[in-house]
């Protein structure tokens, strides 16, 4: 039997000031099918994504040109989109407008409550209904934004690079959830470069290059495919020897617990390290096992409820959004007129732009490399690799190799396994 | 971590960062009123607050909130300090007589009244709130509900930031500054993230029968009392 098309798209050309983005790109949708749109960064994939909603013509001021048809109807604006689109941005919790998950699945459907509960319950995350939305991981955010999609009786459910904030857990969590939509009728347009996370789901696949895009029946035949087999010999070639000879200790922590104000249980438990000068501690867990608030605790931003800490004076503590961590307007001022550090990780070319227009990538460089200007001894990052590309996070290891050639001795808070192409040792919280 | 410092902490925590609570489930209406009685009766006789007060303390306990209570009153005491205190200099300076009595009464009014807003704060229930404001806007609504997404968000992040200057030894300015540019993309990141459903609101309410319950006795009992204060001060 033919399915019934869903979305048809003809001759879409995106472009700002007349620099073309995307050129021409035709595909259709069916129901029930999902479409993975893959390609390097800046390839224009998120673009698509907003051409599509009408957000690109709307809020970004780009010149949309083509044809974008859904369930029949010619889509001219955001407004005749939203009837039919349900989009989840990257960072997913950008993506709920409500305090609370229960609220915000139910204000923007027309189901009632034992609906929604049922329905939590199905997707597996009942338990976080009545929480704070803030409070939300990443991968929760994401499911919550996902079964809103069916919720409010969505046809076609578009979904930003799902997966780039995601431990390994929440990731398979995330790829049932949307399996499940799949199941249940939902057309799905996936981002994402992990594309052998998603080839069981998929029915076919767009990679764009160039502007142009080209569809693709599995995963294994995409260029991208076999461009990341080779990025992972070079995780390979990272590796740090660990030589614990005539090494001086950095850091001493002996029996550390902490416990939130507010709360009964501890979320440290006992912990004991000895860090030596040179080394690259990856501490690792899964999304709200503790290693943020460890690393706060080693950075003294947090006091310990008991135990012993004994560390150098004035650490660095580099969290998971860079921004934090940067307190100038310019690069140039950040890295206070270092050029030469600048080079060290590839920003000379930006040292005036303004830190608003920087890429995720380039702000996390310039946080490490600030960091490591004010303090070499110790630097702890919080999740260094979260949000970016494989190539961009490669670049991040290459440079925390680097400072450790340089005498700097890191401790990383991490859900990543790539961190372990670096690590001299782990500790698992 | 001094014990201001964790009240603080703990305060901003409860208001911003805990669940919908059972005692959220009740009416926002029902405690906005609640709150006025209170403030008016603080208002007639600052000493018979004693009322509003415990009847709050019965709340607090009834869904294991105290530790939001004390917190609450250790940080609200810090301005209601300062206001007695403020009267006292005033008229040291003024070369007037200090009645204590009347430091006292100051202290009180400010304690209770602030106490009885913060209760409406701790126990707003969203789901009347945005009921409500869409009668007026629909925009309103909208507006409302982001508030309460966007500020304990902004708020996280606003104390990552300023720690994370503290320890780089960077001037308050300068945080100030960057948390700007910050507000200003979270700003762009929730409205991309949200555009297309700003026109699909539909706001429901509901309750939990046993809030209600509680809160109908709790107005019942204040209302009585001050309308019996009224007619004893005649």
């Amino acid at each position: 039997m033919k399915k019934q098309k869903v979305l048809e798209v003809n001759d879409l050309s995106v472009s700002v000031c007349s620099r073309p983005i995307l050129k021409n790109i035709t595909f259709t949708l069916h129901l029930g099918e999902a479409l993975l749109i893959t390609g390097r960064s800046g390839c224009g994939k998120t673009t698509l994504l907003r051409a599509l909603t009408g957000i690109a013509k709307e809020l970004y001021n780009l010149n949309v040109v083509g044809r974008i048809k859904i369930c029949g109807e010619k889509i001219h604006s955001s407004s005749e989109a939203s009837k039919y689109i349900h989009y989840v941005v990257q960072e997913p919790w950008f993506s709920i407008s409500a305090p609370y998950p229960i609220s915000e699945l139910f204000i923007h459907s027309y189901k009632n409550q034992q609906y929604i509960e049922c329905l939590a319950k199905t997707f597996s995350i009942y338990h976080k209904l009545w929480e704070s939305s803030t409070n939300l991981s990443a991968g929760e955010a994401e499911r919550i934004a996902l079964i809103e999609a069916f919720a409010s009786d969505k046809k076609i459910v578009l979904i930003d690079e799902a997966t780039s904030y995601l431990d390994k857990k929440s990731k398979e969590l995330v790829v049932d959830t949307v399996k499940k939509l799949k199941e249940y009728g939902l057309s799905l347009i996936i981002v994402d470069h992990n594309v052998e996370l998603w080839s069981r789901i998929v029915d076919s696949i767009l990679y764009i290059e160039d502007g142009y895009a080209k569809i693709f029946d599995n995963v294994y035949e995409t260029p991208i495919y076999h461009q990341l087999l080779s990025l992972r010999e070079k995780y390979r070639e990272l590796k740090i020897n660990k030589n614990s000879k005539n090494k001086d200790t950095i850091l001493e922590v002996y029996d550390l617990w902490y416990k939130y104000p507010d709360s009964n249980d501890y979320i440290i438990k006992s912990f004991n390290i000895n860090v030596t000068s040179g080394e690259v501690i990856w501490i690792k867990g899964s999304s709200g096992s503790g290693k943020t608030t460890l690393l706060k605790l080693l950075a003294g931003i947090l006091k310990p409820s008991r135990g012993y800490i004994k560390r150098p004076r004035n650490i660095q503590f580099i969290p998971e959004n860079p921004l934090h961590y940067i307190s100038n307007p310019i690069v140039v001022e950040e890295l206070r007129n270092g050029i030469e550090i600048a080079k060290l990780v590839n920003l000379e070319g930006s040292l005036y732009t303004p830190i608003a227009f920087l890429s995720s990538g380039e702000r996390r460089r310039l946080a490490i490399v600030s960091a490591f200007m004010r303090q070499s001894k110790l630097l702890l990052i919080d999740e260094p690799t979260v949000g970016l590309d494989p190539w961009n996070a490669l670049n991040i290891l290459n440079i925390i190799h680097r400072l450790v050639k340089n005498g700097s001795t890191i401790i990383i808070a991490s859900h990543s396994d790539d961190i372990g192409a670096i690590a001299t040792n782990s500790y698992e919280v | 971590m001094s014990i201001l410092s964790r009240s603080i902490m703990l305060l901003s925590r409860s208001l911003f960062l805990y669940g919908l609570t059972e005692s959220r489930m009740g009416s926002t209406m029902i405690l906005i009123l609640f709150a006025i009685i209170s403030i008016l009766i603080v208002i007639k006789n600052p000493f018979l607050s004693i009322i509003p007060i415990t009847l709050i303390t019965i709340y607090y306990i009834l869904y294991s909130m105290i530790k939001q209570l004390l917190y609450g009153a250790l940080v609200v005491a810090i301005p209601s300090l300062w206001m007695s205190l403020s009267n006292v200099l005033a008229l040291y300076i003024m070369a007037k007589p200090i009645d204590i009595f009347n430091v006292l009464t100051i202290f009180i009014k400010a304690e209770v009244g602030a106490l009885a807003i913060l209760f409406v704060m701790h126990n707003i229930n969203i789901f009347e709130l945005t009921y409500i404001s869409q009668l007026l806007s629909k925009k309103l609504t909208f507006t409302l509900i982001l508030l309460m997404r966007v500020l304990p968000h902004f708020l996280k992040e606003a104390y990552e930031m300023i720690y994370i200057h503290k320890l780089k030894n960077e001037k308050m300015w300068k945080t100030l500054a960057m948390l700007f540019i910050r507000s200003d993309e979270i700003t762009a990141f929730f409205t991309e993230g949200l555009y297309l459903k700003r026109n699909h609101i539909k706001p429901k309410l509901l309750y939990k029968k046993h809030t209600l319950l509680v809160q109908l006795i709790l107005i019942i009992v204040n209302t009585t009392s001050f309308v019996f204060i009224k007619h004893i001060s005649y």
